[in-house]
């Protein structure tokens, strides 16, 4: 089994199994590219810290099947292993959340993106505000206005 | 800077919505102007506008809205929000001429728009001065052909011009409620909406149909009706497109008329002029009957032929949904076409080559191109094997005919098939037998049919399918684990009212329940060898256990709405088998244990402070029990109880209660939806942490705790309590543990439960009476 060297952002250098690396379909499409190399992949989106996240999560689930029906991938709920993963701080998973998309691991992706809907679902808005620590931008005329289309809006 | 949920790219913020449940969208709106420029197009996309529901917003005052956010300083998604409607409910009687119009300018990008034609006749009878831009519309006048007894010139073009500006090339999908005149329907909504891919009728009384009721008075009603044929012209003509068509069919006449014949032929007329082209290949039909009762069956007679008429003369139908209503009140009998009926659908061609009619014998298949067939309250007779059998003339039997069907739902469909089957089709040629291990049927729903049980549970029992979808309803002995070993591709699984066995615990069962069958006796390829059938399902199930034991199984949904559960192993098996199932639904679930032989209810759940209901509780305190579910690798994503199980039996039968749902502290979010709005300020379901658990001797639990600490709580629960009455002085948590030691638990435990759904039942509702229980969504102790 062929090793893979990545490099992160902050110059640090992980070693990791090809296949383990591949579940990153940007850095399985440039080692198609680029062919059998010695050089280290710079990664200069990812931090070590996050990097090394990543590849833990890549490590585990190595050998997962690849599930291209994007329906099922949503719709089946977080496993076990993948919610103590998750238990980080919130700029963490964020982070996490960014590497995916950036390095392409749709399965990273989905874990993440349900962690946060998890988080969402029956909140008001203020308290999402709260949690994510997002600023209200609104006008209280809009606001206001807001509050009156959802009076007719919500009836579905 | 660490990284925030602002950081998050968009396509990355729209997936996390995808997986946000719709109904949330309009609230995750106000959070700020980025989420709600994401969130507009979805929360407006469809919308519905009733006057019967929010008095206090006017359709005027709406249309104020959405004109607002065409103004410059509108900044809050920068779209206006009329843009974004697609799909628009307009079901609000009192609107006027003028609204409408703003409505169809507000709104450019209509798809789907259904309307009241309440609407319509205002719009006609709105004096003209009222509307103020009719004057604009008299260059349409020229595009409708003929002019509409009743109707000015100048409202006719008014509404060309509504339908016009409305329909132009967008929309797709028009759906028209209650009356309408069939010139209305052909000059002025017809010609405007070419792009139409579905046109539902259905809800549309015709000023045509033979209306001896209420509607002699309305100014339309007098006018010379088109002819039905002409109407199939003109939508054939005028919406090219088509692929999705309903239609209705009432059926008034009057006790002198000679009913049989003079219904018929409208009936026939009606039917024989229903066409189908290339792309339409969705058909609805709904066929409403009002009559005397004497008359009734009749009529309804004339159904079989009808279907098999459209299903043999319609080659290129693909769909069909045929549904029939009777306006009297129903009843259901064994009704068999007789001869008249059936040497009349010969004549008129509904049927052809019947030989001898009493004898029914039938040469021509039925199911043609059909990919689904969906009846409901039609008389089947023997219908059902008409859909999947023809008739062998050498074997003297029935054969099987290849056919197209994918998905077949029946609905309070009467049957003959019991009679039918003396001697006539031997059990390993029933009619689901051949539907469900031949055909690739993937959906098979049958629901108020009181059709052929015990064939269904032997075909299933036969090998195994490709169902994916199977609903049924009343089956007095289900098997679970046969059910998943015979359908092993099955994602949705309804049992409605049945009683359900987990099969490990059956054979006390069944020796206590001789009446119930035992569909594994009969497939089962070790002989009986005994009188009692459960010996050799149980033999043939333990032997299977050890391969089976692990076998996966792709269920998601299990529905036991109404069910009997006969011993709670069928929520083991079932979490044991079926790692993906994550919607599970118990509305009015009664639990029986399969070992006693009086039908014990071991769980009930009574509301406790409505005086009256207090005075009861005493009494059938004693038997009171508790049920523990346990689905330990079960993660659900929904979860529908109603407010309590059943008493079967006496006076409580109506009893609900509460629910008291704990979640230990490791579990994800859990939201709790109650069905009914009202109920939105008294939640009556709440969610405590393990360490309130112990704290409040609140014994249901969830999540990782272990058995032993399960059992351990549960079991606090059996200790006698002093039964002090319901004290408002009280904690609201403590309250509800006191109610619920008085009134019974249900006890699930799985690994998590995202959403809790309480559903509302008919006339009680299950919670009404917690008036002490304020609580909810978090409780200190």
């Amino acid at each position: 089994m062929s090793n893979v060297r990545l490099l992160s952002s902050d110059n640090e250098e992980f070693v990791v199994q090809k296949e383990v690396a591949e579940r990153s379909v940007l850095i399985k499409n440039m080692l198609e590219d680029v062919g059998e190399t010695d050089s280290a992949i710079p990664l200069p989106n990812v931090t070590a810290k996050v990097l090394k996240k990543v590849i833990e999560w890549c490590d585990h689930h190595s050998s997962d099947p690849v599930t291209t029906d994007e329906t099922e991938r949503r719709t089946t709920d977080i496993d076990e292993w993948d919610q103590k993963f998750m238990e980080v701080d919130q700029e963490t998973l964020f982070d996490i959340i960014l590497a995916a998309n950036y390095l392409d691991i749709k399965p990273l992706l989905d874990v993440g993106c349900k962690t946060v809907a998890n988080m969402i679902k029956g909140k008001t808005a203020e308290e999402i505000r709260k949690i994510f620590n997002i600023v209200n931008d609104f006008t209280p005329e809009e606001e206001a206005q807001i509050r009156k289309e959802n009076e007719w809006a919500e009836d579905r | 800077m660490p990284s925030q949920f602002n950081d998050l790219p968009h396509e990355v913020v729209q997936l996390i919505f995808t997986l946000i449940n719709p109904d949330q969208y309009a609230t995750l709106r106000s959070v700020n102007t980025a989420w709600n420029t994401l969130l507009s197009p979805h929360v407006f996309n469809s919308v519905t506008i009733f006057n019967y529901f929010r008095k206090e917003r006017t359709l005027d005052s709406i249309l104020d809205d959405i004109e607002c956010s065409f103004a410059e300083n509108y900044t809050t998604s920068g779209i206006p929000i009329g843009h974004h409607i697609q799909q628009l409910s307009l079901l609000y009687d009192d609107t006027s001429g003028d609204q409408l119009h703003r409505l169809s300018a507000l709104c450019p990008n209509i798809t789907s728009f259904t309307i009241t034609s309440k609407i319509m006749d205002i719009l006609i009878s709105t004096p003209l001065h009222s509307i103020p831009n009719c004057r604009r519309s008299q260059g349409l006048q020229q595009m409708t052909q003929q002019s509409i007894p009743g109707v000015s010139d100048a409202r006719q073009a008014l509404l060309v011009e509504f339908f016009q500006s409305l329909g132009g090339s967008k929309m797709t999908a028009f759906k028209l409620e209650e009356r309408i005149s069939y010139p209305i329907l052909a000059n002025i909504i017809l010609p405007f909406v070419s792009n139409l891919v579905q046109l539902d009728l259905s809800s549309v009384v015709y000023k045509m149909d033979d209306d001896d009721d209420d509607d002699d008075d309305h100014n339309l009603a007098r006018e010379p009706f088109m002819d039905f044929i002409e109407l199939m012209d003109l939508i054939q003509d005028n919406c090219p497109r088509l692929e999705t068509l309903a239609l209705v069919k009432r059926s008034f006449s009057t006790v002198e008329q000679d009913t049989s014949i003079a219904t018929m032929d409208g009936l026939e007329k009606w039917v024989s002029a229903i066409r189908v082209w290339p792309r339409l290949t969705t058909l609805h039909l709904k066929i409403n009957i009002k009559r005397q009762q004497q008359q009734r069956h009749r009529q309804r007679q004339w159904l079989v032929p009808t279907l098999l008429y459209l299903a043999v003369r319609l080659s290129g139908l693909q769909h069909l949904q045929m549904t029939a209503r009777s306006y009297t009140h129903d009843e259901h009998h064994s009704i068999f076409p007789r001869d008249e009926p059936l040497a009349y659908a010969l004549r008129v061609g509904f049927v052809q080559n019947v030989r001898s009619p009493g004898k029914l014998r039938w040469p021509y298949f039925f199911a043609g191109s059909l990919h689904t067939i969906s009846l409901e309250n039609i008389h089947l007779g023997f219908v059902e094997r008409l859909i999947l059998f023809g008739h062998d003339e050498i074997l003297e039997g029935m054969t099987f005919t290849p056919s197209a069907l994918q998905s077949i739902q029946l609905h309070d469909c009467s049957s003959t098939y019991e009679r039918l089957d003396d001697g006539v089709v031997s059990p390993d040629h029933s009619f689901l037998q051949y539907c469900i291990s031949r055909n690739p049927l993937a959906s098979l729903k049958i629901q108020e049919c009181g059709l052929f049980q015990k064939h269904i549970l032997e075909s299933l029992a036969s090998g195994t399918n490709q169902l994916e979808t199977l609903i049924l309803d009343r089956h007095n002995a289900i098997d679970m684990e046969l059910i998943l070993d015979r359908c092993p591709h099955l994602q949705h699984l309804g049992l409605l009212d049945c009683a359900v066995y987990g099969s490990r615990n059956r054979t006390a069962s069944s020796t206590n329940t001789p009446a119930m069958t035992q569909p594994t006796a009969i497939s089962s390829p070790a002989p009986p060898t005994s009188a009692s059938a459960s010996s050799s399902s149980a033999a043939s199930a333990s032997a299977s256990a050890s391969e089976l034991g692990d076998r996966r199984h792709p269920l998601k949904v299990l529905d036991l709405g109404g069910a009997r559960v006969m011993g709670t192993d069928v929520f083991s098996l079932v979490s044991q088998r079926c790692r993906q199932l994550s919607v599970l639904n118990l509305e009015d679930v009664v639990f029986s244990d399969p070992t006693s032989r009086r039908r014990k209810i071991s769980a009930s759940i009574l509301p406790p402070s409505n005086d009256e209901t207090k005075q009861h509780i005493q009494g059938p305190e004693k038997r009171l029990g508790n049920v523990h579910i346990s689905m330990p690798y079960t993660n659900l994503s929904t979860l529908t109880l109603c407010g309590g199980a059943l008493y079967s039996g006496n006076r409580f039968q109506k009893g609900m209660g509460n629910l008291l749902l704990v979640k230990d502290t490791t579990t994800t979010t859990t939201t709790t939806t109650i069905a009914d709005h009202e109920l939105h300020q008294r939640p009556a379901a709440v969610w405590f942490t393990l360490e309130e658990i112990m704290a409040s001797y609140v014994v249901v639990s969830m999540g990782k705790c272990s058995q032993k600490e399960f059992d351990n709580m549960a079991s606090l629960y059996h200790d006698d309590h002093n039964d002090g009455g319901f004290d408002p002085g009280l904690d609201a948590g403590e309250s509800l543990v006191q109610n619920m030691k008085k009134n019974g638990l249900l006890t699930i435990k799985c690994k998590d439960i995202q959403e809790l759904v309480l559903a509302e039942r008919s006339f009680y509702s299950p919670f009404a009476n917690c008036q002490n229980v304020e609580v909810v969504s978090s409780i200190s102790i």
